[in-house]
C-alpha cells in the first residue's frame, strides 16, 4: 500500500467509523431513554423527538470527527521530524480529547434549551462513550500515522 | 568466487578506507572480501585511520540484517598480521639482507648500488619514498615470511579446488612502498600458482599517480620522500607497466592535478592525509574489478588502454562517476547509504541511550518500541549496539567530509550542509530531503514513518484493539535493516 492510498484509507476509516459513532449513539439512545425522554418533552410524540435528536447526533458527531481529522492532519502533516526536538505532542491530543469530551457535556445540555426536548445524564452518558471514547480516543489509536501511534494514551497497549 | 584486496604503503591504506565504506554501502560484490594490509611503517596514520573503519566494521558483525539488501553484504575479514611488514623493528636494509655475511663480489654490488644513507637508515617509517630499497626488502622477506606463505598456501589451495580468485592491489607509483611492493607483489602471486590454474587467478591493480606534493623540511638531514621526485618515479612505473607487466588483467591508473599541499612528514602517525577523490576513484576501481567477470583472457597478447578523463578539475558531480556498476545504480545507492547514516545521526543516535535509560519518552519514538524486547534484552546491549554503530556514522562522515574539502573544489556528492551539522543534530528539512544532489528527494518524517510503521493493515489494527498478536521485537541489525529500506525512495 503506497503513501496515498494509506492517506485515503485512514481518512475513509474516520468518516465511517464517525457515522457508525453517530449512528451507536443515536439508536442507545433513542431505544434506551427516547420514549420516556419524548413523554418528559411536554409529550412530544416520539418520532418528533427523535428528528429533533437526529439533528444534536449530527452535530456532535460532526464535531467529534473534525476533531479526529484535526488530530490525523496535525500528525501526519504538521508535525515535523527534522531535528533532535524532545517535544512532546500528547497535550495536542489531549486538547482535542477534551474539546469533544466538553462538547459532549454542554451542547446537549444547550440544544435541549434551544430545541425544547428533554435530556438527560444517560444521553450524555452515551454521547461520551460513542464520540470521546470510541469516535475519538480508539479510532486516534487506530489511525494516527505510525510515528505518532504511541501518542494517544493506550497506543502503545493496543499497536 | 574469493575476493583479496591488497593494500601497500600509504596510499593502498587511504584506498582501503573507501573499499571498506563502499563493503558496508553494498558497492562491492555480496560475499566476502579479504584484506590484506602491507606496509613497513606500521604506525602510519593514514593506515591507523583505515584500521579504525575496519575495526568499527568488526565491531557489526553479529547485526543481522539479513541477506537479501545491498546493506552491509560485503563481509571483510582482516588477513593477520595486521598490517604484515616485510621489515623488522629498527631493521636496516643492510640487516635485512644480512651484509654482514655476503660474499665480497655481491657486497660490491650491493654498495654501489645503495648508497651508504639508503643502506643503514632504519626502516620503522617505511621505504621514505625510495622503492629501490623496497624492492628489495620484499623480494628478500616474501618467501621467508610464515605469514606470506600461509596467504599463499590459502590461494593456491582454492586454486587447486578450481575456485575463482580476484585479488586486486592498491598502492601508489611514486611512493616508495607501493611503487615497490605492487609489481613485486603481483609477480610473486602470479608465480605461485601452478601454470595450468593460472586461469583461475585474475589479479588487478590500483595505481596511484601523483596528486600532491609537498615543501620538504630543510632541517631533515635524513632519508626520506621528496616530492620532485614524484613525477620521475612514476614515469618509470609507468614505462615498466607498460612494456615489462605481463601480470595483471586490469591496471586502473588514477591520478590527478597536483593541486594538493600536505604537510612534510617522514612516515609514522605525522603520516595522516585526508582522503581524496583519488581514493574513491581507486575503490570504484576494485568496485569494477570485482564485479567484471570479463577480464582480458589473454594479458600478455592484448593490451587494451581505456583513458577517462575529467576536463574539468575544479568541479565534481555525480556525472563524473560510473552510473551503472553491476547490475545498481551507483548514485542511487551511494545516496541511499548516505541518507541511512544522516537518517541514524539526526533521528536515532541523539535519542536511542536516553530512551533505553528511561530519561526519554517512548511515546514520541515509536520506532523505540520495535526494539524493546519481549524478552527484556537488557537496554545495555541496546546502548551497546547502538555506540558500535555511532562510532562507525562519525568515521563515515569524516570520510565523505574530507572527500567534499579538496582543494576549494566544488565536489557535490552529497550536501555538506547535511553533515557540517551533524555534530548539532540540526539540519535543514530540505538539504535533508535532497542531500545526494539527485532527483530523489525523501523526509526524514517520511523515514521515521516507515520505520515506525508496524506492517499492520487497517483490519488488522483494528482487531489488535481486541487482543490481536503483537509482533516480535527486532534486533538491532534487523533495526538497522528497517531504517536503510525506508531510506530507498520508491518502494
Amino acid at each position: 500500500m503506497n503513501q496515498d492510498t494509506r492517506v485515503a484509507t485512514n481518512l475513509l476509516t474516520i468518516i465511517l467509523a464517525t457515522f457508525v459513532c453517530m449512528a451507536l449513539a443515536y439508536f442507545l439512545s433513542s431505544n434506551f431513554v427516547g420514549h420516556q425522554l419524548a413523554t418528559d418533552s411536554g409529550n412530544m410524540s416520539y418520532s418528533r423527538w427523535q428528528e429533533k435528536f437526529q439533528v444534536l447526533v449530527v452535530i456532535v458527531g460532526a464535531i467529534t470527527g473534525l476533531c479526529s481529522f484535526i488530530w490525523f492532519g496535525l500528525a501526519k502533516w504538521i508535525f515535523e521530524i527534522n531535528s533532535y526536538e524532545p517535544v512532546s505532542r500528547r497535550p495536542y491530543w489531549a486538547g482535542l480529547l477534551a474539546v469533544t469530551l466538553i462538547v459532549n457535556i454542554v451542547a446537549p445540555q444547550i440544544y435541549s434549551l434551544a430545541a425544547g426536548i428533554k435530556l438527560n445524564v444517560t444521553v450524555t452518558g452515551v454521547f461520551i462513550l460513542a464520540f470521546t471514547v470510541i469516535g475519538y480516543w480508539l479510532l486516534s489509536i487506530v489511525v494516527t500515522p505510525p510515528a505518532f501511534k504511541y501518542v494517544p494514551l493506550g497506543g502503545s497497549l493496543l499497536r | 568466487m574469493n575476493y583479496y584486496f591488497i593494500s601497500i604503503g600509504g596510499s593502498g591504506a587511504k584506498v582501503l578506507e573507501s573499499v571498506v565504506h563502499f563493503c558496508m554501502a553494498g558497492i562491492m560484490p555480496s560475499g566476502k572480501i579479504s584484506v590484506f594490509a602491507i606496509d613497513p611503517d606500521n604506525t602510519n596514520g593514514n593506515l591507523a585511520r583505515s584500521g579504525k573503519v575496519l575495526e568499527e566494521y568488526r565491531q557489526m558483525e553479529n547485526f543481522n540484517v539479513g541477506l537479501d539488501t545491498p546493506l552491509f553484504s560485503t563481509k571483510v575479514e582482516l588477513l593477520q598480521p595486521f598490517p604484515w611488514s616485510p621489515v623488522s623493528i629498527n631493521q636496516t636494509l643492510s640487516g635485512l639482507i644480512k651484509f654482514n655475511t655476503v660474499t665480497a663480489p655481491a657486497g660490491k654490488l650491493y654498495t654501489a648500488l645503495y648508497t651508504k644513507q639508503e643502506r643503514d637508515t632504519s626502516l620503522n617509517q617505511g621505504f621514505r619514498g625510495h622503492p629501490a630499497i623496497g624492492a628489495a626488502a620484499f623480494a628478500q622477506q616474501f618467501n621467508q615470511n610464515a605469514d606470506w606463505r600461509r596467504f599463499l598456501n590459502d590461494i593456491t589451495q582454492a586454486a587447486g579446488q578450481g575456485q575463482s580468485i580476484k585479488i586486486f592491489l592498491a598502492g601508489s607509483v611514486f611512493g616508495g612502498t607501493g611503487a615497490s611492493g605492487i609489481p613485486t607483489i603481483a609477480r610473486l602471486l602470479k608465480s605461485s600458482i601452478a601454470p595450468n590454474l593460472q586461469s583461475n587467478l585474475s589479479i588487478g591493480g590500483a595505481l596511484i599517480l601523483p596528486y600532491f606534493d609537498f615543501v620538504e623540511n630543510n632541517t631533515n638531514q635524513g632519508l626520506f620522500a621528496r616530492s620532485k621526485n614524484f613525477l620521475m618515479n612514476t614515469k618509470a612505473a609507468i614505462t615498466y607497466y607498460s612494456q615489462r607487466d605481463n601480470v595483471f588483467d586490469s591496471i586502473y591508473f588514477i591520478g590527478d592535478a597536483i593541486s594538493r599541499r600536505e604537510e612534510f612528514s617522514i612516515g609514522a602517525d605525522s603520516q595522516k592525509n585526508n582522503a581524496h577523490l583519488v581514493d574513491f576513484y581507486a575503490a570504484l576501481a576494485a568496485a569494477d574489478f570485482f564485479h567484471n567477470q570479463n577480464h582480458n583472457p589473454n594479458p600478455q597478447t592484448v593490451n587494451t588502454f581505456n583513458t577517462i578523463y575529467h576536463n574539468n578539475n575544479q568541479t565534481f558531480s555525480w556525472s563524473d562517476f560510473p552510473t551503472q556498476i553491476n547490475d545498481f545504480n551507483f548514485s542511487a545507492r551511494f545516496v541511499r547509504y548516505a541518507r541511512f547514516i544522516f537518517a541514524y545521526v539526526y533521528w536515532i543516535k541523539p535519542h536511542i541511550s536516553g530512551l533505553a535509560d528511561g530519561q526519554i519518552d517512548a511515546k514520541n519514538h515509536a520506532w523505540y518500541s520495535k526494539l524493546v524486547d519481549k524478552n527484556n534484552r537488557p537496554p545495555q546491549n541496546i546502548k551497546a549496539d547502538a555506540q558500535n554503530f555511532a562510532n562507525y556514522t562519525e568515521s563515515f562522515i569524516d570520510w565523505l567530509n574530507q572527500l567534499e574539502n579538496i582543494d576549494n573544489r566544488s565536489v557535490e556528492l552529497i550536501k555538506p550542509s547535511v553533515f557540517t551539522a551533524a555534530s548539532e543534530y540540526k539540519i535543514d528539512p530540505d538539504d535533508f530531503s535532497s542531500c545526494g544532489y539527485t532527483d530523489d528527494k525523501l523526509t526524514l518524517g517520511a523515514i521515521n514513518d516507515k520505520i515506525c510503521a508496524d506492517g499492520r493493515g487497517m483490519l488488522q489494527r483494528v482487531r489488535g484493539l481486541f487482543g490481536g498478536t503483537k509482533k516480535n521485537s527486532l534486533d538491532f541489525g534487523q533495526f538497522l535493516r528497517q531504517l536503510y529500506d525506508a531510506c530507498k525512495v520508491k518502494n
